[in-house]
């Protein structure tokens, strides 16, 4: 009896992990909420034009980067942990476990730049790095 | 007849009451308003009287200026600012922001404060100043840095700007303002709203911008204490900068460059051109490409004037530093 539970309860939890989302997109987009896929950031968020770009980590640590390094980062995605990857940004912007990826556009319609506008005012900047003439900025979202 | 005359001494007492307790607020009040000087440095801060000040190893200057006509020569006792980071155990500092109660800021960085020997002064001539006063005396420079009561000192060990990689003129963002006749409590003023230009423009406006005036000076200013409340208001081509958060002292006219973090909005009313933007920012222009997009690919004529077609085609140009 109690191995059909635990086998009962194991394959609830492979379940539970197959189906997990990937990193939400979210901010100054016109969509509802999107996701995130695997690749290079410049390609997936081609069709968003966003000026900036919030990394967001599960931990609440977060990179904000310019539209100028989003072709220096891949998105990976190992099992079920997604992170990002890249050489030549300052080492803070590969973001383990990542979460959310959070869009700003400069001269975004009021309505949809609140989720952005929202979620900064969730964190605190806690230093910033230049490496190979892109700028980034870590956050760390205040408890 | 009783009654009354208990009411009246009940309101006496009352009154009597009331009295004591104005008098033991003012009296506390007026004994903690001791003009004290805050001296800051990252996480460490310390307060020191001015007796304490005094205290110190001072130092006498001679500085001369001009006004009307005549060559003015005073003497100054005080203290060396530089000499202030003793107490912090000598910080390796970029610069200095000296602001006084009334929030007038001024900035200095390293270079400027040593080679001109500033000093919190607290004597002129072999004078005590008046009630107390102390003065902020930057020799070989202009009158406007030399601030009264000065009351916070904090010293800077990171860099307040980056060299800016993003570029929008501000007549392209004007789409997305909202102009407005009356810039209350600037009631005579029409314009645009800072917060309106910075939110529009800026992913996270919390923090230091730099602005920089058309005669070159520049004004690194925290959003939060000075320009959450501004306006940018339009005379003409150019603009003026006033906040009713800053002494009227500190506002900027002919406002021209605006840049937070790595993203500049310029005003191509006065800058006529990139040459102008980067001499205000002393970039050798040798050493920067403009590109209009982000993948590097279209170089841009930096000399070409910002009326031309090939600044409008691109909301946003970025500039790539040459190593």
């Amino acid at each position: 009896m109690v191995q059909r539970i635990i086998l009962l309860l194991s394959f609830v939890i492979l379940l539970a992990a197959c189906c997990e989302k990937p990193p939400a997109l979210t901010g100054d987009i016109d969509e509802e909420t999107q996701y995130v896929k695997t690749g290079n950031l410049s390609d997936i968020l081609q069709s968003y034009k966003p000026d900036y770009a919030l990394l967001i980590a599960s931990d609440g640590l977060a990179a904000l980067i310019t539209e100028t390094a989003f072709s220096e980062i891949e998105i990976e995605r190992n099992a079920n942990v997604w992170r990002t990857t890249s050489e030549t940004l300052p080492a803070f912007c590969n973001v383990d476990s990542l979460q959310e990826v959070c869009l700003f556009r400069i001269e975004a319609d009021e309505g949809d730049s609140l989720s952005f506008r929202n979620r900064i005012t969730q964190y605190q900047r806690i230093g910033s790095s230049e490496k190979n003439g892109y700028p980034a900025w870590k956050y760390r979202r205040i408890q | 007849m009783d009654y009354l005359s208990t009411t009246s001494s009940v309101s006496r007492h009352y009154r009597t009451l009331v009295i004591f307790c104005i008098l033991t607020f003012c009296g506390s009040v007026l004994l903690s308003a001791e003009p004290r000087l805050s001296i800051k440095c990252n996480d460490q801060t310390i307060e020191l009287t001015r007796e304490q000040l005094q205290q110190m190893d001072a130092i006498q200057i001679e500085t001369s200026r001009e006004k009307k006509g005549l060559t003015i020569t005073e003497n100054w006792t005080g203290i060396q600012v530089a000499q202030l980071t003793q107490l912090l155990g000598r910080p390796d500092f970029l610069s200095v922001i000296l602001r006084s109660d009334d929030n007038y800021q001024v900035r200095l960085s390293r270079e400027e404060l040593e080679q001109s020997s500033a000093v919190i002064a607290w004597a002129k001539d072999g004078k005590t100043l008046n009630d107390g006063a102390t003065r902020l005396i930057v020799p070989n420079m202009r009158a406007m840095y030399w601030i009264f009561n000065p009351s916070r000192i904090i010293f800077e060990t990171e860099k307040s700007a980056i060299k800016p990689t993003a570029l929008i003129l501000l007549n392209s963002l004007e789409a997305s303002l909202t102009y407005q006749e009356k810039l209350t409590p600037f009631e005579k003023d029409s314009g645009y709203r800072f917060k309106d230009i910075a939110l529009t423009a800026f992913p996270d406006v919390r923090g230091n911008f730099r602005l920089i005036a058309q005669d070159g000076i520049t004004h690194v200013l925290d959003y939060q204490t000075y320009l959450e409340n501004a306006i940018v208001a339009e005379n003409g081509d150019s603009l003026n900068l006033k906040s009713p958060d800053m002494p009227a002292g500190m506002w900027i006219k002919n406002l021209v460059y605006i840049q937070k973090d790595d993203l500049c909005i310029v005003n191509s009313g006065i800058c006529k051109d990139m040459t102008e933007v980067l001499n205000l920012l002393s970039i050798d222009p040798e050493t920067v490409s403009i590109k209009a997009d982000n993948e590097n690919k279209t170089v841009l004529d930096y000399n070409k004037n910002f009326a031309d077609p090939q600044w409008s085609q691109s909301r946003k140009v970025f500039l790539w530093y040459k190593e």
